[in-house]
């Protein structure tokens, strides 16, 4: 049987409203984010981390499955928004984590052209550990909400408690941090907006 | 290739979850999900004789009408005459409101430009200075139709929205000479010393009493009568933890910036308000400077605790068009959780630009940096 996205989405809220008659029905939950959520934290702190954060994630959201608003539809912005909680309780962890992948991507020696331009771009995504590690806690959330969990603004705003401005506000401060450890210019207008 | 594609390029993920961890997380949940059934179907049968207590108690309880959690939730104000002080303070804020009476504002969007802030000690330990370290918030609020025509879809109707300024634009000013000298000797940009609020504090007074920070379909809904005005924000204050406050003329004044300046109520609402701070007691007119460097009159009230000692509140108001122009705590003597910035520091502060209703548009509103931003999102 096929899903669309949208029957999916309804299918999350009422899953979520049935397992408060019937909680065992909350697996479902379960069993369609898992991997994503998963993902999601690997890539913020690790797979060992992610795999208590994970597990923690869907504790968590079945305690407080009452509370969840089913006008959301989709249960991912909602699951995302405690995963980061969670991931905000090892901050120290994530920015070390981010400071390490720096020295990683740090450039070899070159020769030929190809190289050089190798190099070039190798160095600037260096650039790109020590920018994630300096952004502020709200700020790196919101960003990573955005390119890790592919969340529109407004799904944002819904899984962190802000308003959408703030959002806007956040998102904007952490791209121009990015893209000036790029090299590329900070004030350049933003084309890809995801709404 | 935009950040955000590069951003998720760079953070690779280690490994996809294990098949055995996912299992045991599951099993976890499902422990969690069946536990209480379980631990129902484990209770002892109760006795008959406890049944029949237990069923007598209830019919009490229940004949007692409403339960104990409406008794425990009601409401703890109620709307009573207002207490009639005289004197100059109560007399500025009665001419405040015939001046507001004057000059309403009408318009589909109410918007808000402030400039918020508070002082800060910043600097390495051979060389700590004092600075306002403030930004611009921008407020853009409808009394219920969504903000956007053409612009983003939402499941709900988005009515109120707020932004702070770039971290490029804030502001940190040297609070005397001697930090103005200190600033000099430290090279780092503004950003890094500090982050300004990103709203406007109510003061360091606030120790009791929710903030007043509902939504648009309450500001809609609160009454224009000075007395049940006082009610209804007294019970919004305490509808989360049903206590009584110890100084509620306190909560009213230092939350007064909140219906006069940031929510999106009606300007009779505002002028009840200010009827009402009229009506409050330990109110007094002063001259001060407010943080955009206006001196002129305005109205306080003081508060003091021993970690914050001793602060004035202060709320400056044009007489002449019954605006609120600004706000701010003023440190009369320190705490101990204040003593570094000193007496007479400005602790907290906004300057209001502007608060009006307006039929503007949300763009023609608002910074350039903002437009830009929402030049990407898909109608």
């Amino acid at each position: 049987m096929t899903h669309t996205a949208s029957a999916l989405a309804a299918d999350d809220a009422e899953v979520i409203a049935a397992s408060l008659r019937e909680p065992e029905r909350f697996a479902e939950i379960f069993d369609r984010h898992y991997d994503d959520v998963h993902r999601y934290v690997d890539r913020r702190l690790g797979a060992d981390a992610a795999d208590d954060i994970a597990a923690e994630t869907f504790l968590v959201a079945f305690r407080k499955r009452a509370g969840f608003d089913a006008a959301r539809g989709s249960a991912r912005g909602w699951l995302y928004g405690i995963a980061t909680r969670l991931v905000g309780r090892h901050r120290r962890e994530e920015v070390r984590r981010y400071r390490a992948t720096a020295r990683l991507d740090e450039p070899a020696a070159h020769e030929g052209h190809a190289d050089r331009v190798t190099a070039a771009v190798a160095a600037a995504d260096a650039g790109l550990g020590p920018a994630l590690a300096a952004l502020s806690p709200g700020d790196r959330d919101v960003l990573l909400l955005v390119a890790l969990g592919d969340l529109s603004y407004p799904e944002v705003a819904a899984a962190l408690g802000v308003r959408y401005g703030t959002v806007c506000s956040r998102l904007s401060r952490a791209r121009r941090t990015v893209r000036a450890a790029l090299g590329t210019d900070p004030t350049d207008d933003m084309e890809h907006d995801r709404g | 290739m935009d950040e955000l594609t590069k951003v998720a390029d760079h953070l690779t993920p280690e490994r996809a979850p294990s098949a055995e961890k996912k299992a045991a997380a599951r099993h976890r949940l499902l422990a969690e999900a069946i536990a209480p059934a379980r631990r129902r179907s484990r209770r002892r049968v109760p006795s008959r004789r406890a049944v029949l207590a237990f069923g007598a108690a209830a019919v009490v309880l229940g004949a007692s009408g409403g339960g104990y959690n409406a008794w425990r939730t009601r409401p703890l104000y109620h709307p009573e005459p207002l207490a009639g002080y005289g004197g100059p303070a109560a007399d500025f804020l009665l001419a405040a409101a015939d001046a507001k009476a004057k000059h309403l504002t009408e318009g589909q969007f109410w918007y808000v430009h402030d400039q918020v802030g508070s002082t800060v000690q910043v600097g390495p330990p051979d060389n700590r200075y004092r600075v306002q370290m403030s930004q611009n918030v921008f407020t853009f609020a409808s009394k219920g139709q969504s903000l956007y025509k053409t612009g983003p879809k939402h499941d709900v109707p988005i009515t109120s929205e707020e932004w702070n300024d770039q971290r490029e634009d804030w502001h940190a000013d040297p609070v005397g000479p001697a930090d103005r000298a200190a600033r000099r000797r430290d090279p780092r940009p503004v950003w890094e010393l500090a982050e300004p609020p990103g709203e406007a504090r109510r003061g360091p007074v606030k120790r009791e009493g929710a903030a007043l920070d509902f939504g648009v379909e309450d500001a809609r809904r609160l009454p224009a009568d000075p007395s049940k005005l006082r009610a209804w924000i007294l019970n919004y204050a305490t509808k989360f933890d049903h206590k009584r406050l110890s100084d509620p003329d306190l909560f009213l004044f230092t939350s007064a910036s909140d219906l006069l300046v940031d929510r999106p109520v009606d300007d009779p609402v505002r002028i009840a308000m200010y009827r009402l701070l009229a009506s409050l007691k330990g109110v007094s007119v002063v001259t001060a400077t407010d943080a955009a460097g206006r001196t002129g009159p305005a109205v306080a009230m003081r508060r003091t605790d021993p970690g914050q000692g001793t602060v004035e509140w202060q709320l400056f108001i044009d007489r002449a068009t019954g605006r609120l122009t600004a706000s701010q705590g003023v440190i009369i003597k320190p705490g101990t959780e204040n003593a570094a910035l000193g007496a007479g520091t400005r602790q907290f502060f906004e300057v209001v630009r502007s608060a009006e209703w307006t039929n503007a548009s949300l763009e023609s509103k608002l910074p350039d940096w903002i437009k830009r931003m929402h030049q990407g999102q898909p109608g």
